[in-house]
């Protein structure tokens, strides 16, 4: 039996001012097994984070089974999935002001989940202090976020999501507001402690190189899983050099776009017969990129 | 015997009155263990109200302390707190205030509690219950004294009120020995004069304030007892030797003949009336000057002892020795409890019946009359007290509501920085009930320090409130504050139960689900409650209200309905009329931009947008705001109109600026000396007199005020509504009438309607005549009269010449008259009936008071002023509680608009960090950010301050309809005191900006680049 099983999941969003109903999941089949690395890409609005929410026990699933390491999610309370949460499973959100708490420090606030164990003061002082060490924060374990730098955030608030040493990391597009280099360094981070502990990490994503380097890769599209890496479909889409668009408005290109177009990190755009061209800005050539 | 103690209390009927009573009754209870004699059923239901909801109130927040010692959210503690204690400290800021608003009017209203009637007494100081025997026989010995004595004091052991009783006095007075006129000479050679005769303290106390000369020590000796101005206008000295005439006058039964009876007495000491310490005898703060122990009507007495007194009293007296003994109870006015002033009047009235009851069947004594002038003030003064409660209440109401708003307002406020921690918190595995119990742990805590911050800072305030002597003026001339254990408790209670309120609403508020993602959006809607027209909803139910409060069937019962019926329909007018008026928010907005436009002020013209962009946020702050001018315009308005109202009953009561009563008409250098004073623009001489006749058990008295109106024209006050007829055209009238038809009189219009005349028609009267040459030929100088009066022109209410305290028990009718100065010349009565005043006008910028002690340094009668008249004169102590009502709702407005609007800005501008970075990003000046901003909270607080002149104006009318003066004469016009109103506005309008200008400024010098990282 897989660590993570879902079943026909169904999520129906209802608004209740504009009496909608908006279908997010609508149908998903999906295993997981213990110790795997992988990411899920789709367009904006296809359901990815509805997933990772449903998996994090954050929201209830209007339809379906979600088992978790023999758990079954869909039959949980609230009170349960609280639990759930606590002892399992560690978040790291795209914003940064969603993984910490903006007016402590961010020792204090990997202390927090540790608290919710019921880890002595000692214990989880020493333990938090390492774990910022290890995400290579030792010497600003006082500061506060907003005093620290976009990477330094992100690895922050990886550092709280592994606090309490969960069984399953779930990310929702982690490098999204960082730049390559830093992006490659998290990403690093991430297989290292996919790898030494054998922590299950779900990871959503537009970006096919970050996606490239996880064990697996699965594509929602309007709420059903569209394709699996490797498979013959999905290298379809990489082959036609596709990119998504995210929730504001950003795209990013694919690691070997950039590597092969040479573009740095700022860039002219003009528009010209319905195309969009990119300019680089330290020369005249003009490369196209297809949207 | 019913005894005093055994009047039902019915306390659980006061729970429904006010908070206060409860708690106080609830302490006497159980101190004087008063449920001992009640049915099973009022005793459970006191159990329920005294026992068990106080307990309930205190248990409920012990059980809170333990159940936060093993607090799920216990470990949660630290971080969360460090994370919010700025937020927690603007709850506090709002729980601190709602205390100290609640310590503040407790303290106050309990301090004022035993003081209210010792305090109205100043004015009114005879505070004791009087047996009056008239017309029994004075024996020259202390068996008639102690027996007349003991009868009293074996009553009030019987009635057990002893305690309430602390002294009695007896003395006698003879009552024909009211004026030393001889008819055969026809000369007066002293004024009016009694004799008193007492003893034990009463005469140790006369005869200690002996300024010359020493204390009677045999027969025919007395103590003269005089004001300094007698002394200095006489030869009156000590060693005088003064004849005593019988005044045949008021001895009916006498002949025309010489008194056949007549003594002398010698003077052995005066006492000077004014140099008198007042007669303090039950420690009372307030003493009692002996004018009113003695009931002393003139400038002259003489006091002996009783045997001396009995003894002048057998040699002058015509047919008995009869005089008038009066035995006086002081009750101990500090045990009077002005919230349980009806209780207090039945064991006034129990213990007067109870003196009635023992004098006729111990003492024999039929004619004993009881002159309890305590329940006549006591009855006068419920109606003053109620209507300063109700002032206290309706302002007190609203306040209340304004501070909850206010914090409940700032706690929805910075939800939403909450908001983002405690999503964090879920989604790191903690549940609700750990979330719940640290939001109560902090609510605790900002609970305990706002209890004891508020306690702290509401006691001053308090005790400032009992010196609030004018409007935003204080003084020390009103009563000291008294902080009892009671008052402590029940400020403590309900602060707890505030706190309690308050942390539970906001607690619910942030525990409730909420989506991340909503975080920041615009609000371009009005709130929630709109959809269900709440505002519309409030005005019908105000409107029901107030249409089943002015029903006829209510009449009757205005003086109880007002409290509970009156006021809640004004309120709910208040809050639906503010909710309505921010519906028109947004169309002041949209007229705001275009004015902004055409005027091209860019920067304000962008600004304004933001109503209209966050139409909720700033609907909310709106609402408060709005609320807090109405209080304040109300709060002047109300008062104002009240004072007045005081100033227009004084002018009614006094007649003129000064009124000069029993003036010697035949002084004429008197008159041209007072004419003469540089301060005195004119004067006029009035006279009155009470035509007296009796049908049956009506007594009829045609009171006839007799002026001159060509003076009396120049001198008098009179507003413009006391007739349909202008003043001018009536006093010409009677002009007229001097020589056409001299027995025309103007009527009251009310008096004459009842007996369906007419203006022109004529009215015959009988009145009871007098003349002392009628006396050998009926036997008697009075007889019947017949006359017949023409009603010229009516008016609505005339001066009535300052009231007495009527204690007369016949049923009588009164109509008031004016006539022209020559109608005394066609009617016949005693010239000792006819009362002379002069009316005195003060000229422009004189002191009407400096100029009343002027008149009283060289002139002889009672001398009353319009400004020592007023009801509740500021600078008195009564006004203590008028004005603190208008003072306290004024200083917790300045506090609340400072702190609403500091609030609302400091939240608004943390929400928007992001876009004032961005706008500072492409060049904006700190100054033009700054001039972004306060364009919106001036535009804000001009909208609010025109809801709050309005509503304001619509509540003070609708209060001043229940309060109880709008039954009187004459009737009130509303004030609209526009000075005051536009300096407190202006305050407030800058106290408030300053509020909001703070967090501007400090926002403005951010450095960009920290705004934008701060904001992400």
């Amino acid at each position: 039996m897989a660590f993570i099983e879902v079943r026909d999941l169904i999520k129906i969003y209802y608004t209740k001012e504009f009496n909608v109903r908006v279908p997010a999941l609508r149908g998903i089949e999906l295993e997981i097994n213990k110790g795997e690395f992988i990411s899920i890409i789709g367009p904006s609005g296809s359901g990815k984070t509805t997933l990772l929410l449903v998996l994090a026990g954050m929201t209830d699933p209007s339809a379906g089974q979600i088992s978790v390491g023999g758990v079954r999610l869909d039959q949980l309370t609230e009170e349960s999935r609280s639990l759930y949460r606590r002892f399992n499973v560690g978040t790291l959100w795209q914003i940064p002001n969603r993984n910490l708490i903006w007016e402590i420090n961010i020792l204090e606030n990997v202390e927090i989940p540790m608290r919710l164990l019921g880890i002595p003061r000692e214990q989880r002082k020493k333990d938090a202090k390492e774990l910022l060490s290890e995400v290579g924060l030792a010497k600003r374990l006082k500061h506060k976020p907003s005093q620290l730098s976009g990477g330094e955030v992100q690895r922050a608030g990886l550092a709280c999501a592994l606090a309490h040493n969960p069984i399953l990391l779930l990310a929702d597009e982690p490098t999204g507001e960082l730049d390559s280099k830093t992006a490659g360094e998290l990403l690093k981070y991430f297989k290292h402690l996919n790898e030494t502990h054998g922590i299950t990490a779900i990871m959503v994503t537009h970006d096919f190189d970050v996606a490239k380097s996880t064990d697996r890769l699965i594509q929602i599209v309007d709420g059903r899983i569209s394709g699996y890496s490797p498979t013959e479909k999905l290298k379809t889409i990489r082959d036609m050099h596709h990119v998504y668009l995210d929730r504001y408005g950003g795209i990013q290109l694919p690691r070997h776009v950039i590597d092969k177009l040479k573009v740095q990190q700022e860039i002219f755009i003009d528009e010209e017969d319905g195309k969009v061209i990119l300019h680089q800005n330290n020369s005249n050539d003009v490369k196209k990129a297809k949207k | 015997m019913k005894q005093a103690d055994d009047i039902p209390r019915k306390s659980y009927r006061y729970i429904l009155q006010n908070f206060f009573i409860l708690t106080k009754t609830y302490f006497r209870n159980l101190s004087e263990a008063k449920l001992i004699g009640k049915p099973d059923f009022q005793i459970v239901m006191d159990i329920i109200l005294w026992v068990l909801l106080p307990v309930l109130i205190i248990v409920l927040p012990i059980v809170d302390v333990f159940l936060l010692l093993f607090s799920p959210g216990l470990h949660l503690f630290k971080p969360l707190f460090k994370a919010g204690w700025k937020y927690a400290l603007i709850s506090a800021i709002g729980v601190t205030l709602a205390v100290s608003v609640i310590t503040q009017y407790v303290f106050f209203i309990y301090s004022y509690q035993f003081q209210a009637f010792d305090l109205y007494l100043a004015d009114e100081p005879r505070r004791f219950i009087q047996v009056e025997i008239a017309g029994i026989p004075i024996e020259a010995s202390y068996h008639q004294y102690n027996s007349i004595d003991n009868v009293a004091k074996y009553a009030m052991e019987f009635i057990d009120m002893t305690h309430r009783v602390p002294q009695r006095d007896l003395f006698f007075k003879l009552a024909s020995f009211t004026q030393s006129f001889d008819p055969t000479t026809n000369l007066t050679s002293l004024p009016n004069m009694q004799l008193y005769g007492s003893d034990l303290k009463l005469r140790y106390f006369v005869e200690s304030n002996i300024a010359y000369g020493h204390a009677p020590e045999s027969d025919n000796e007395a103590l003269a007892l005089m004001t300094r101005d007698f002394y200095n206008h006489t030869t009156f000295r000590n060693g005088s030797i003064i004849p005593l005439y019988v005044p045949i006058a008021l001895d009916k039964s006498a002949s025309l003949t010489v008194p056949s009876a007549q003594t002398t007495v010698n003077i052995t000491g005066i006492v000077f009336l004014d140099d008198l310490p007042v007669y303090n005898v039950i420690e009372s703060s307030i003493g009692i000057p002996l004018e009113y122990v003695l009931e002393l009507e003139d400038n002259l007495a003489l006091f002996t002892r009783w045997i001396q007194a009995a003894n002048i009293n057998n040699d002058i007296a015509l047919t008995y020795s009869h005089g008038t003994v009066f035995e006086n109870l002081f009750y101990d006015i500090s045990l009077i409890d002005a919230f349980q002033i009806d209780n207090e009047i039945t064991i006034l009235k129990t213990i007067g019946l109870a003196l009635k009851e023992w004098y006729q069947t111990l003492g024999g004594i039929n004619s004993a009359r009881i002159n309890s002038y305590l329940v006549d003030l006591m009855e006068s003064f419920k109606d003053e007290y109620a209507l300063y409660q109700t002032f206290m209440f309706s302002f007190l109401a609203p306040i209340m509501a304004l501070t909850i708003i206010l914090t409940v307002y700032a706690a929805n406020l910075v939800r939403k920085k909450r908001d983002r921690q405690l999503t964090i918190l879920t989604e790191r595995g903690c549940n609700r009930g750990e979330i719940g119990s640290y939001l109560a742990l902090e609510s605790l805590i900002v609970g305990g320090v706002s209890l004891f911050v508020g306690i702290f800072l509401g006691t001053p305030i308090a005790s400032l409130l009992t010196k609030s002597s004018g409007f935003l003026k204080f003084s020390n001339s009103s009563s000291p504050l008294r902080i009892e254990l009671s008052s402590v408790v029940v400020a403590v209670l309900g602060s707890i139960g505030a706190i309690l309120f308050i942390q539970l609403f906001n607690t619910l508020t942030l525990l409730k689900k909420r989506n991340i993602d909503d975080y920041g959006k615009v609000e371009k809607s009005l709130p929630r409650f709109y959809k269900y027209f709440v505002d519309i909803v409030l005005l019908l139910l105000a409107g029901t209200v107030w249409i089943v409060y002015q029903l006829p069937i209510l009449t009757s019962q205005k003086e109880s309905t007002a409290r509970y019926i009156g006021i809640p329909a004004t309120i709910l007018m208040i809050f639906g009329l503010i909710l309505l008026f921010q519906r028109f928010l947004p169309l002041f907005s949209r007229l705001l931009i275009k004015l902004t436009t055409k005027l091209k002020m860019d920067i304000s013209s962008l600004s304004v947008r933001e109503i209209s962009r966050y139409q909720k946020s700033f609907a909310r702050s709106s609402i408060i705001l709005s609320l807090s001018f109405s209080l304040v315009v109300a709060s002047i308005v109300v008062p104002f109109t009240y004072q007045n109202y005081n100033l227009n009953s004084a002018y009614y009561d006094v007649g003129s600026d000064i009124m000069i009563r029993d003036f010697p008409i035949d002084d004429y250098m008197l008159k041209a000396t007072i004419d003469n004073l540089t301060s005195v623009e004119s004067t006029s001489i009035v006279r009155l007199i009470n035509l007296d006749n009796v049908q049956g058990d009506l007594a009829l008295t045609y009171s006839v005020l007799i002026v001159d109106p060509i003076s009396y024209n120049k001198t008098a006050y009179f507003r413009d509504d006391f007739s349909n007829f202008e003043f001018i055209e009536l006093m010409n009238e009677l002009n007229t009438s001097n020589y056409l038809a001299p027995k025309s009189v103007l009527a009251q219009e009310d008096e004459i309607a009842a007996f369906n005349i007419k203006p022109w028609e004529d009215k015959p009267i009988t009145y009871r005549a007098y003349n002392e040459s009628m006396r050998p030929i009926l036997g008697t100088p009075y007889w019947d009269e017949n006359i017949t009066l023409r009603i010229m022109d009516t008016f609505k209410y005339w001066p009535i010449l300052v009231k007495d305290v009527v204690t007369t028990n016949v049923r009588s009718q009164v109509f008031h008259f004016v006539a022209p100065i020559n109608f005394l010349n066609y009617i016949q009565v005693a010239p000792f009936d006819v009362i002379s005043y002069l009316f005195v006008k003060v000229a422009d910028g004189a002191v009407i008071s400096d100029v009343a002690d002027e008149i009283s340094s060289f002139s002889t009668g009672f001398i009353f002023d319009v400004e020592r008249e007023v009801f509740v004169s500021p600078d008195s102590p009564r006004s203590s509680i008028l004005y603190s009502a208008i003072n306290s709702t004024l200083l917790m407005s300045f506090t609340i608009n400072a702190i609403i609007l500091a609030l609302f800005a400091s939240i608004q501008l943390i929400d928007k960090s992001k876009e004032i970075a961005t706008m500072k990003a492409i060049g904006i000046s700190s100054r033009q950010l700054m001039k972004y901003y306060i364009s919106v909270y001036v535009s804000l607080l001009a909208f609010t301050t025109i809801v709050g002149l309005i509503v304001g104006y619509i509540s003070s009318t609708m209060l001043m309809a229940i309060l109880a003066i709008n039954r009187t004469i004459p009737p009130y016009s509303m004030a609209f005191p526009v000075g005051q109103i536009a300096l407190v506005l202006s305050i407030l309008f800058v106290t408030a900006l300053v509020g909001a200008a703070i967090p501007t400024i400090s926002s403005s010098k951010q450095e960009i680049g920290t705004e934008l990282r701060q904001s992400a």
